[in-house]
C-alpha cells in the first residue's frame, strides 16, 4: 500500500462517522524508486488530504515534507516539493502492519502490501 | 510500452494466470488477454482515458484489466477485489510481470464502497428512483447491497457535513425538488441538492474506472450496483468502462441516466466463458458483452 492509496481509504463500518484517516501502524515500510512524473504528482495533490498525508509520513518514519503546501504547485518554482510528494505518495510502500480507525477503532491489517478492508459477516 | 501493438499487448497478457478455483457466488468469470488488450485500446486510442490517469478497477479479480491498464502507462492503478483466492493469484501475477510495485490492491467489498455513509452528494438528476431490475436483489445475499432506499436512509442521518466539499458547478434546479420522500423529510437548512441524484464519494476521485463486473446471473441487480460505485469514484471529466451483457443494455443506459450519467456503447465483443462450473453443459461458449462508457454529467 502506497500512502496515495491510504490517503483515500476510510473505515468501511457502517455508521462509523469518524472514519478517516486510518493510522497507519507499519511494522515493514519499503522504499523503492520509481520514476517521476511531474504533471500527474501535481494533479493528485488537488485530489489530496494533506494533513492526512503528513500523519501518514510521520507515521512511515518518513522526513521532508513540507508542513504546508503552496497554493498551486508549479512543476518548475515548486520542483523540490514535487519530489519529496512523489517520495511520499509513490515509492513508500507499506508492506506489512495495520490501519486502525480514529473513530471505532476497527484494525484493518495490510499484509504483503494489500490492505484487507473486507468486513465479517457480523459487522456488515 | 508506448507504440504498443494491439497483437503485442495480447500476447503479453496470455501470461497472466487466472482463478485457481472460480467462485460462483461471486460470479468470477476471467476476462480473457484478448478481451483486455481490446477494451485497453480502445479506451486509450479514443479517449486517452489510460496513460498518466489515475485508474481504479472494481473488482479486480486475477488482475488482467489492471495489468493492461499499467502497460498504457497509467499514472497508478489500484485494483479493489473482495475475494482472498483470487488476490492470491492476482499478486502472483503481479509479481511475475514485475508490476508488483505498480499496482496497488486493496481488500474490499465494493459494494460497500457505495454504502452511503459520509459520501458526498454531487448533483440532481431530475430522474425518479430508478426501479425495476434492482427491485430483484432484495432476494439475494443481503450484504451485496447497496439500494436507493438504504442510501437515502443513510444521507438522512447524515445530512449536509460532506456537501460542500464535493458539491461544485453541477445543480439542475429546482424542479426536481419537490419529488420524493427524501425531499419531504429533509432537516430544515438542508440544501436541495443533499436529497436525490449522484453520490459523490468524498475521497476517491478517479480519472478512470474499468471493470468487468459480475453480470448478475447469480446476485440480480450486482451489475448495477458495481456500476453506482463506480460513478461514485470517479471525478467530473471522467470516465466507467464497464463489460456487461448486451441482453441487458436498454437497462444498463437507463440506469446511468438514472444515476446523473451518460452512457455510450462503444463496442459489442464476445466474452469467452470456458466451462468452468459444474452446470455449464458447453465446452465453452460465448456472450455478447457491451464495452460501455459512462460518464458523469455535469450540467
Amino acid at each position: 500500500m502506497r500512502l496515495f492509496t491510504h490517503n483515500h481509504l476510510a473505515c468501511v463500518k457502517k455508521g462509523c462517522k469518524q472514519n478517516f484517516p486510518l493510522t497507519i501502524v507499519p511494522s515493514k515500510v519499503e522504499m523503492e524508486e520509481s520514476e517521476m512524473n511531474s504533471d500527474f504528482i501535481i494533479r493528485m495533490v488537488d485530489r489530496l488530504d494533506y494533513p492526512a498525508l503528513l500523519k501518514a509520513a510521520t507515521a512511515c518514519k518518513l522526513t521532508g515534507l513540507p508542513d504546508k503546501l503552496p497554493e498551486r504547485l508549479d512543476r518548475k518554482t515548486h520542483e523540490a516539493i514535487i519530489k519529496q510528494l512523489h517520495n511520499a505518495l509513490m515509492q513508500v510502500h507499506v508492506v506489512e502492519g495495520e490501519l486502525a480507525c480514529p473513530g471505532c477503532e476497527r484494525k484493518y491489517p495490510i499484509q504483503n502490501g494489500v490492505p484487507n478492508m473486507r468486513l465479517s459477516e457480523d459487522e456488515v | 510500452m508506448s507504440g504498443l501493438r494491439l497483437k503485442q499487448l495480447e500476447s503479453f497478457l496470455q501470461s497472466v494466470e487466472a482463478f485457481d478455483n472460480p467462485s460462483f457466488r461471486l460470479e468470477q468469470y476471467p476476462t480473457s488477454a484478448y478481451l483486455a488488450a481490446q477494451i485497453t485500446s480502445l479506451i486509450q486510442s479514443q479517449f486517452s482515458d489510460l496513460t498518466d490517469k489515475l485508474v481504479a478497477d472494481l473488482g479486480c479479480g486475477c488482475g488482467m484489466l489492471s495489468i493492461a491498464c499499467a502497460a498504457f502507462d497509467a499514472g497508478a492503478v489500484v485494483g479493489f477485489e473482495l475475494d482472498s483466492a483470487a488476490l492470491t493469484v492476482c499478486r502472483r501475477n503481479l509479481e511475475q510481470l514485475e508490476l508488483a510495485r505498480d499496482i496497488e490492491l486493496v481488500q474490499i467489498d465494493v459494494t460497500s464502497l457505495c454504502s452511503g455513509d459520509g459520501l458526498a452528494e454531487q448533483k440532481e438528476t431530475g430522474l425518479p428512483t430508478e426501479q425495476g431490475h434492482t427491485g430483484k436483489v432484495e432476494a439475494a445475499d443481503k450484504h451485496d447491497q447497496c439500494t436507493s432506499t438504504n442510501r437515502e436512509a443513510d444521507q438522512k442521518k447524515q445530512p449536509t457535513q460532506t456537501v460542500t466539499k464535493t458539491k461544485t458547478q453541477t445543480d439542475q434546479g429546482s424542479e426536481t425538488v419537490s419529488e420524493g420522500a427524501a425531499a419531504q423529510n429533509k432537516p430544515e437548512g438542508t440544501s436541495a441538492a443533499t436529497q436525490t441524484g449522484r453520490l459523490r464519494h468524498p475521497r476517491w476521485q478517479f480519472d478512470t474506472v474499468v471493470m468487468n463486473p459480475p453480470f448478475g446471473a447469480r446476485n440480480a441487480g450486482i451489475d448495477m450496483v458495481f456500476l453506482e460505485a463506480a460513478l461514485q469514484m470517479v471525478r467530473d471529466g471522467g470516465a466507467v468502462y464497464s463489460l456487461h451483457k448486451t441482453s441487458t443494455r436498454q437497462h444498463v443506459l437507463k440506469r446511468a441516466r438514472t444515476l446523473g450519467a451518460g452512457a455510450k456503447v462503444l463496442a459489442e465483443l464476445q466474452f469467452d466463458i470456458p466451462k468452468m462450473y459444474k452446470f455449464h453443459k458447453d465446452d465453452s461458449r460465448d456472450v455478447e458483452v457491451d464495452l460501455v462508457r459512462v460518464w458523469p454529467l455535469s450540467d
